[in-house]
């Protein structure tokens, strides 16, 4: 099949309706979570986890990924109103856009940052088309010590780019994959660290684990601070930018899409890291560096397309080879698992609908989130007037219904509340939710592929060092290990979303 | 920073032996014939070998004194909400999902989110009855049947 075939293909997927409609609550939710402060699309998805299982697979990824890119879109309105970025990418915008927003210059600012997203996206989406199916067919050469050289690497990066330490963030990922070994191994059916209860003979459930960290602990972590803000501009006029806002914007908007598309592709290239490095590009390029700071329309054109362009980008090392780049994709990774689809190179040849399909509801939910976010701008300002102390208990009782509707178990709930407890003294220790999460969801693809690749070579370690590729990708992976230890590892590159 | 990560770092290191120990209970075999323990033996020592870096990374850090709560923290919610959830736990199955879906959300809503009593029971009844014909009629997931349930 070429490439008008399979675009072929994926359009007539999305524009089956039911598709439409969950692309459309997809963008819809990802909006309104990305403009409430304290729930972010981690959370979000985790609770919709459960729903998903009741949806087909096509239909729910194409609603997960739809919160995703939607959330960065709601995450710049609040940034360029409240100053309060509703995402941890959407911190840049703040700088430049809330000054606009000072200067009366509101419109404009959401204008180029609708748009801007919107350009950047139809990029990704192109370059989603092109890079993922050749990437898909080099990965179906790979074998175990690659499959496993790859995780490690993946694993490695994901530490590396966040914020916090990375030797914490490399002790939760391998205490994920332990957690992740927990219930009847894959090759002998020996039940592990199950102490005699059934229910952990499955495994510790996906669902419940996720909620526990991500959804009660962010709960619980905003019930410590509560933020407030203040509406600076209640009424947004003149959203369409005017022709030399264009002029100023085109450059920025191309170049943040170039380097959010690149930094998507890299393990833990979270949106944060590519948000900072257009901000900084487009300062040091500009003729007058002076005006960033204080309104200039280039440091919320670049970011922003940064920040789209970065959040398509980050779908092609998940649907080609099976690797997570964050937290928030490690879980749409377990969305794929719950609906019995392995994410890996196999995943385009044989589900082509779903590929397709996914890629152009992207294209679509770009198009609905320009729709959505600049006539009805007024309406998701209102929403940031909804109290904490309403939304706080109801996403602690959707985290409840999410891990008990998954099995109908009540275990799964003393499961996420344990979770819960751990993973809001991680915040409190500083360790980081989401390499746990990713360690936690590839176990069993790790340890199958550690274990073949023994089985392989008798024993011997030396094959993942004697395979080209996986010896390639060992001493990437060593270099990003070793790095921290001399010399400090640039701040600026720190992602905090994936603390999400 | 130092003394927590001095606490997390032990405690890691902790569950790392205890983590050995489980899977050399198992049959752990070789790496030339790896049993069911191999792989969580090699994720304990590892989680060993990082916990033992993170104690030594702490040596280096600054003593200075950052309270476990922010200041004016609101301790009896957090601790609320985990107890409030324990309870949900526990008479779910008893209760049936009304009962204590319209419990949970009572105590939540008045004793962490602060409401009035007419709030929060008003805030309990339309939630419950909500999410119950979400999932019962549009979903038709099983909900656990308990006294409520009964009446209607």
């Amino acid at each position: 099949m070429n490439v008008w075939s399979n675009i072929a293909l994926g359009f007539s997927v999305i524009s089956e309706p039911m598709n439409l409609v969950f692309c459309f609550v997809g963008v819809l939710l990802g909006t309104l979570i990305g403009v409430l402060p304290g729930l972010g699309p981690g959370a979000t998805i985790s609770l919709l986890l459960p729903l998903t299982y009741h949806l087909n697979p096509v239909a729910s990824v194409i609603m997960v990924a739809g919160i995703y890119y939607g959330a960065k879109y709601g995450g710049s309105t609040t940034s360029i109103l409240l100053n309060i970025p509703g995402e941890a990418d959407s911190v840049v915008t703040c700088l430049d856009g809330y000054q606009m927003a000072r200067q009366g210059r509101a419109g404009p600012a959401l204008g180029i940052a609708a748009f801007g997203s919107f350009i950047a996206g139809t990029f990704a989406t192109l370059g989603l088309m092109l890079i993922a199916p050749a990437l898909a067919k080099f990965a179906l050469r790979f074998g175990p010590p690659e499959i496993f050289a790859l995780m490690v690497l993946a694993m490695t990066l994901i530490t590396f780019m966040s914020s916090g330490s990375q030797i914490k963030g490399l002790a939760m990922a391998t205490l994920g994959l332990f957690l992740g070994s927990i219930g009847l191994d894959i090759f002998e059916n020996v039940d592990r660290f199950v102490f005699g209860y059934n229910f952990l003979l499955e495994g510790l459930g996906i669902v419940p684990v996720i909620m526990g960290i991500f959804g009660v602990g962010e709960v619980l972590a905003n019930l410590e601070m509560q933020s407030k803000g203040e509406v600076f501009e209640k009424r947004v006029s003149n959203l369409l930018p005017s022709l030399k806002d264009w002029k100023d914007s085109f450059w920025p908007i191309m170049r943040g899409t170039f380097i959010g598309f690149f930094i998507g592709l890299i393990p833990g290239g979270g949106g944060m890291a590519s948000t900072f490095t257009s901000y900084s590009v487009e300062k040091r390029l500009s003729r007058h560096p002076e005006k960033f700071g204080r309104g200039a329309i280039e440091g919320v054109a670049g970011p922003e397309a940064a920040n789209n362009a970065c959040s398509g980008a980050n779908f092609i090392p998940l649907l080609t080879l099976g690797v997570p780049t964050n937290g928030i994709m490690a879980i749409i990774f377990a969305s794929l698992l719950i609906n019995g689809l392995q994410p890996g190179p196999l995943l385009i040849k044989n589900n082509p609908a779903l590929f397709w399909g996914v890629i152009a509801s992207m294209y679509v939910g770009n198009v609905m989130l320009v729709i959505l976010n600049l006539p009805l701008i007024g309406i998701w300002v209102r929403f940031l007037t909804i109290p904490y102390s309403v939304l706080s208990p109801l996403i602690l009782f959707f985290c409840l219904l999410g891990s008990y509707t998954m099995k109908n178990a009540v275990p799964d709930l003393v499961v996420m509340l344990v979770f819960g407890i751990l993973g809001f003294l991680m915040r409190k220790f500083r360790y980081e939710g989401a390499p746990l999460i990713m360690g936690f969801i590839i176990s069993e693809m790790v340890e199958g592929s550690f274990i073949r690749s023994l089985l392989m070579s008798n024993g011997d370690f030396s094959i993942f060092f004697t395979r080209p590729i996986s010896c390639v990708l060992m001493v990437i992976a060593l270099a990003f290990f070793i790095l921290p230890f001399f010399g400090k590892k640039p701040k600026s590159l720190g992602s905090k979303d994936n603390e999400k | 920073m130092k003394k927590f990560d001095n606490l997390s770092g032990l405690f890691l290191l902790i569950l790392s032996i205890a983590i050995c120990i489980g899977s050399v209970r198992l049959h752990v075999g070789t790496f030339r014939a790896p049993g069911a323990g191999l792989f969580p033996l090699v994720t304990g020592v590892v989680l060993g070998i990082f916990s033992i870096l993170i104690l030594l990374e702490a040596r280096k850090k600054a003593e200075e004194a950052i309270p476990f709560w922010i200041p004016g923290a609101d301790i009896k919610a957090i601790l609320l909400s985990f107890l409030a959830i324990l309870i949900y736990a526990l008479f779910l199955e008893r209760l049936g999902f009304l009962a204590s879906t319209l419990v949970f959300f009572l105590l939540i809503s008045r004793f962490v989110s602060g409401h009035r009593w007419a709030t929060a029971f008003f805030f309990a009844v339309v939630a419950s009855a909500a999410t119950y014909s979400v999932f019962k009629f549009l979903l038709r997931s099983p909900l656990p049947p308990g006294i409520l349930e009964r009446v209607f």
